[in-house]
Parts: C-alpha cells; structure tokens; sequence
C-alpha cells in the first residue's frame, strides 16, 4: 500500500522516460549473446510456422523475427498491461491491440462477407456465419463455395478441419489444409480473429484512426469502438494488403474487421473480407466439432502432407 | 519491428509495475534506479528461458527479487521486507492489481485515487502529509500538534480502509 500511495502522488513520467532511453542505449552497447530460442510454436497459428519454428544459431534477422514471434506470444498471454504514457493519456495502437490480445474468448457469432476475385474479370460474393467460442475454436459455414454447396469450415490457430458438400471431410494443421483453402480463394489464416489480431503486431504498421461509433443494428446496441489501421510491410505479398479493426473501447471485444488485398483483374483471390459482430449469445459445442456437419456416410480423413490432400481433394 | 524495439514496447508497458514493486519490497531510493536497470538487462539477456505460461509482469518481478536479493549481499544494510518467498507473494499481490479497470498503471491508480477521495477528511489529510509531502509521522505530529501515537494509527486506519476498498474494487471488476 505504501508504493501504490507513493506512485499516487509520485509520477513522473519524463524521468521513466530518460530511465528508458538510457535502458535501450545500454542493451544496444551489449555484445551479441549466443542465445539459443526456442520457441513454443502452439502459441501461434500454423501458417507462421514453418518460417518461425527454428532453434536458432547467430543469424540476426532470423534472431530478430523469432524473437518478435516470442514477444508477441508473450503479450498474447498476459493478463494485464501496462504503458508508460503520461497519466491520462490515449493508448497507442500498440497498446489497443495488446487489450484486444487479452479480451477473454467467449462464444460469439459474426457476419462474414468474402468478395473474391476470379478469371475473366468476375467477382464473387460469399456470405457466411463465422463462430467463435470460448476454447479459442471457430467454425464457418459457408454456403456456395465452388458453386459446391454448403462448407463447414472449423478448427483451432493450428488446426482445420474441413466437411465439404462432396466427398471426404479432411482433419490436420493449419499449414497443410489451410494452405489448400488459401489456394480455394478461402483465406484460412484470417478466420480466426486472434490469428488476426497477431499478424497485425507481427507483420503491419499500425496506426489508431479516430474513435468511432458503430451504430445500433437489429440485435446491438450502437457501441464506442477504438479503430485500428494495419499496413502490411513490404516484404510479404502473401498476407493481405490493409487490415482495419473496431474494438468497444470498454471491453476490447472485436466488433468489426475489414481485410483487403490489392489485386489486379487477372490476379484470383480475395479482395475483401468483412467481419461483423451480431451476437454474443452461448453457442453449443456441437458446432465447433467437424462431426457434427457431416452426411450420413462421409469419412474423415486426418491430413498430414499436402500429397495425402491432393489424392483426397481431386474432385474440387 | 525487431527485437529490442519489442522489448522496449514490454519494458514500457512494465517498468511502472517494476518500480512499484521495488519500493514495496524496501528497494532502498538511492539504488532503485541501479536495480531496475540490472533487472531489465537481465531479462533481456535471459529471455531464452521466459516460460510464456507465466505472466511475463511475474516473471519480470522474480528476476527483480533475484537482483535485490544479491544487492543485498553487498549492501548490508538494505533491509528488504522479507525473504524470497515473501518477495514472490508481494509480486502476485500485484499481479492482482491487474484486474482493475484501467489501459495503464496511473488510470489503474484511479481506483485509489478514488479510495482516497472516499477516507474521513482528517485520515485523508495524513495520508496526503506522508505521501504526497512525504512528512513522517513525527513531522505531521509536530505541525497538527495531535498526539504521535494518534497520528500513527490514523495511518493505520486509514491504509487499512484503502486496503479494503481496493480489494472490493477488485473482486468487482468485470471484463
């Protein structure tokens, strides 16, 4: 009590700050040390993986990209938070993101809206229900993929399962089946909202927009939402383009994404993805296990390679 | 983004934290500013083995306790407020300290802060005496010319009420 009553009436940022800087000064002036990282790679979505997964020798850059997989990782689990920001002042986008990083999960229901590129100049419209629930599980049922039927898409940031409208439902990483999806104009990795959320810290320059309010719709009340605006960084043309987010300024829950991706007319894919919150009701369990979407007689395969899934995939 | 440039984004979000603890656990003034340093190095330099199960604030704050203890080594007369268990316990009491509402360690200090505003007017003029004046309870004694012993349990008192209306805040804060 002592500290906290002292830290009332003692706060000075501008002397934490030069404490700070000289901190930073210090460990610039450090020799390299000969750390071996290892990193728990179930913290983070599959589609990292194979370019983080490494126990490293003396390479910076590959040192420095696994260490920002690791603090990442690190701010993921944390609790709670703290800024050196003078008393009373706006988080910075970092600090916006990090609240969203540690909102508790909880079942969820969202509108999700895939415009997608196709040859000859086409668009295509997808709209689907994406679930989250409170074991970090999702599922999305997306109706008309492939011109097919109805897809049961699902899993965990590592793991997919897949239950299409013909054929065998496919169960493995992220890596493999989501891959697949990728190449199926699905864009797998940006289906689950934390896996969102961690490549906006990994791989985007972040800016905070003006508060807005998101205005009340059939099941929601108008709500205070914080934006973010994440700019990819050059380097990976694989991830999409620009990623906005809203998030109610009181409880950090996402309320709204918007993805896109710079295409031209002869280049297939993705070109938006719209996610919307409209409801935070309790969802069964059912929903998030692939056997629950399964036709009468349909099999599951577990998927470990991308051949195996090549031989099962042949009809799509 | 690399490598230190992330840590300096968790060296801000925590250090506030960090220097709280220090001044609970009896870092003395004078090398508070040594140990928090040293601390921060040596995170940095053992991040390697940082069990990312743990509340990283928790971990940090058991390295700190590490630092201090050996601090203590070469100044003998540092008088901590305890052992190593003790240091850990205090570290988790702050920890819990998280669950108030607030996006940083001062809008945290609201909650306090409005602890504070709620005291009886004469515990929250000596709480503001020794703290914000730092006067020691000799000195208030001397310039309200009430009675030393009075004064100290008005302290008492009032830190005991403060205790209690954070601990309610805490048990009621929802995310």
């Amino acid at each position: 009590m002592d500290a906290l009553l002292y830290r009332v009436y003692h706060s000075d940022s501008a002397f934490d700050e030069d404490r700070i800087v000289r901190l930073m000064r210090e460990l610039d002036e450090l020799p390299e040390s000969q750390i071996s990282l290892q990193l728990n790679t179930g913290d983070i979505s599959g589609s990292f993986q194979s370019a983080h997964a490494l126990s490293m020798g003396g390479s910076r850059k590959n040192r420095s990209l696994q260490f920002a997989v690791l603090a990442i990782s690190i701010l993921f689990l944390l609790f709670g938070w703290y800024s050196l920001a003078p008393p009373k002042s706006k988080p910075t986008a970092q600090q916006i993101l990090t609240q969203i990083l540690n909102t508790p999960a909880a079942d969820r229901t969202y509108d999700l809206v895939l415009i997608s590129q196709l040859p000859a100049a086409e668009q295509r419209t997808i709209r689907a229900k994406l679930y989250l629930n409170d074991r970090d599980q999702f599922a999305v049922e997306l109706p008309g993929l492939l011109d097919l039927g109805t897809w049961w898409i699902g899993g965990t940031p590592k793991d997919r399962w897949v239950v299409p409208p013909i054929g065998p439902a496919m169960d493995g990483g992220e890596g493999v089946i989501g891959g697949w999806l990728t190449k199926k104009d699905v864009p797998s990795p940006y289906l689950h909202l934390n896996t969102i959320a961690t490549r906006l810290s990994l791989a985007y320059d972040l800016r905070r927009l003006p508060d807005e309010i998101l205005p009340e719709e059939a099941a929601r009340p108008s709500r205070i939402c914080r934006r973010l605006l994440g700019t990819r960084r050059e380097g990976d043309s694989s991830l999409a383009t620009k990623i906005e987010l809203w998030a109610e300024t009181s409880s950090g829950v996402v309320q709204q994404v918007i993805i896109q991706w710079d295409r031209t007319e002869t280049n297939r894919g993705p070109i938006k993805l719209t996610i919307s919150l409209i409801a935070e009701e309790s969802l069964s369990s059912a929903i998030f296990r692939p056997e629950t979407h399964l036709r009468q007689n349909q099999p599951v395969f577990r998927i470990n390679t991308e051949d195996e899934l090549s031989q099962l995939s042949s009809d799509f | 983004m690399d490598s230190k440039a992330l840590f300096e984004i968790l060296v801000r979000d925590h250090s506030p934290m960090l220097q709280l603890y220090l001044r609970a656990v009896g870092c003395p003034s004078e090398l508070l500013d040594d140990v928090w340093q040293e601390s921060l190095i040596v995170a940095w330099r053992r991040l390697d083995q940082y069990d990312s199960s743990r509340p990283f604030g928790v971990w940090l704050r058991g390295i700190a306790a590490k630092v201090l203890l050996a601090s203590r080594r070469k100044h003998r007369r540092m008088t901590l407020i305890g052992d190593e268990s003790i240091l850990e316990y205090l570290s988790q009491r702050l920890h819990r300290f998280h669950t108030l509402p607030g996006d940083t360690l001062d809008a945290k200090l609201d909650a306090l802060r409005d602890c504070i505003s709620k005291l009886p007017e004469h515990e929250r003029q000596s709480i503001e005496l020794r703290y914000q004046k730092a006067l020691l309870p000799s000195a208030i004694s001397k310039q309200s010319g009430q009675d030393l012993e009075t004064i100290k349990k008005r302290l008492v008192r009032a830190k005991q009420r403060l205790r209690e209306c954070i601990e309610r805040k805490m048990q009621a804060t929802t995310w």
